[in-house]
């Protein structure tokens, strides 16, 4: 019993360095969340086990029933079903997919991060074939939390970024860009 | 007697005022989340209105710090001020009628955080596209840092792959499919 105990307390230790780690931040922010500790560690634990670990099964936890994705394709599922349907489309397509936090900020009970977006392409996506091409682009998003639970978001991924690096779209540069060199990357 | 009446009418025309932008102080559910950074927001509205909106290019430099980085733009775009300089007039051309209308604002140090929606209509080419006369309105979320009362950097993403759906560009995203409705409630059970 106390065995069980120590090791979960080693447990917890771990995992929340694991947590204070994952805040470094490249864009040398200062770290931020004074008085929004737990919000910031709901977000982190949310992109650590569900969105890069894929345990779904802590999904109903984190995700507050009424939780609204503000930037959702009509038709997509709402709640905490929204999560589910997302990750397992994009899971299927992308295997390999990783979120990486870049920056955190945090207002009242909003968490605004910054983060980058990996994965090749492995299977099908929207209908397109897989290219066995890797994209890398960054996305912007806003999550209201309360209570350890995600409530809604409002965000935004470089999707056009995304399909110009898979190879599903083809566009010019403006006419202002020097020759030779990609307009598709972000730097 | 006549004074107070004259005082009395222009607090009721200000009230009057402040009414048509009841979100300017606030968060998406009206709470007021830039309480001490009034400054930093204040200007991020100053700068959707004379820069974004009214395109007044000769005004860059009192927003924009010369250092500006724009994180988001490609390898082959200015920085500083001249950043705004090249894109807004880029976007001008392409969707004379470009507005980007302010939805919340948020505040965390000296950053600023805003949510907002852009629309416009395609009457010139854009990124070597023909026009196609149609309408689009997508979101936008962005991150400003503010410095000396100056923009010194921006984060932000806007939806563009729906903006060249919208505009007949690209074709429409399908559907998700009773495909992927089938394994959610696998996955449920």
């Amino acid at each position: 019993m106390r065995n069980a105990f120590v090791v979960f307390a080693l447990a917890a230790l771990v995992s929340s360095a694991a947590l204070a780690d994952s805040l470094d931040n490249p864009a040398g922010m200062d770290p931020s969340c004074k008085g929004h500790e737990q919000n910031r560690e709901t977000y982190l634990k949310e992109l650590e086990w569900v969105v890069n670990g894929g345990r779904m099964e802590l999904i109903d936890e984190l995700i507050a029933p009424e939780y609204r994705n503000n930037s959702a394709p009509p038709g997509a599922a709402q709640g905490p079903d929204a999560i589910r349907q997302y990750l397992t489309i994009l899971k299927a397509a992308f295997p390999d997919r990783k979120v990486k936090n870049e920056m955190l900020l945090c207002a009242g009970d909003y968490v605004i991060v910054r983060s980058t977006v990996t994965g090749t392409s492995k299977g099908p996506y929207f209908g397109q074939p897989p290219t066995g091409k890797s994209y890398s682009v960054m996305g912007t998003d806003i999550y209201l939390i309360k209570d350890g639970k995600f409530r809604a978001r409002w965000g935004n991924e470089d999707a056009m970024g995304m399909m110009q690096q898979l190879g599903y779209l083809a566009l010019e540069r403006p006419a202002f860009a020097p020759a030779g060199k990609p307009p598709d990357k972000n730097p | 007697m006549k004074f107070a009446l004259i005082a009395a009418v222009a607090a009721l025309s200000i009230n009057a005022v402040r009414a048509e932008i009841p979100d300017k102080n606030s968060g998406p559910k009206g709470e007021a989340v830039c309480v001490g950074h009034e400054a930093n927001r204040d200007l991020y509205f100053q700068v959707l209105d004379v820069i974004f909106n009214k395109r007044d290019l000769t005004r860059v430099e009192e927003f924009f710090a010369p250092e500006f980085k724009n994180h988001n733009a490609p390898a082959w775009a200015a920085q500083g001020p001249a950043a705004i300089r090249q894109y807004l007039p880029m976007l001008a051309g392409a969707f004379p009628d470009r507005a980007v209308v302010h939805e919340f604002v948020l505040c965390d140090g000296d950053y600023v955080i805003a949510r907002t929606h852009v629309t416009g209509t395609s009457k010139g080419p854009y990124m070597g596209q023909q026009p196609t006369g149609k309408t689009y309105k997508v979101t936008g979320t962005d991150i400003y840092r503010v410095k000396n009362g100056k923009f010194t950097d921006r984060w932000g993403n806007e939806d563009a792959l729906g903006m060249m759906q919208q505009l007949g560009y690209m074709p429409d995203r399908p559907p998700l499919t009773s495909e992927n409705k089938e394994e959610k409630k696998e996955e449920k059970r």
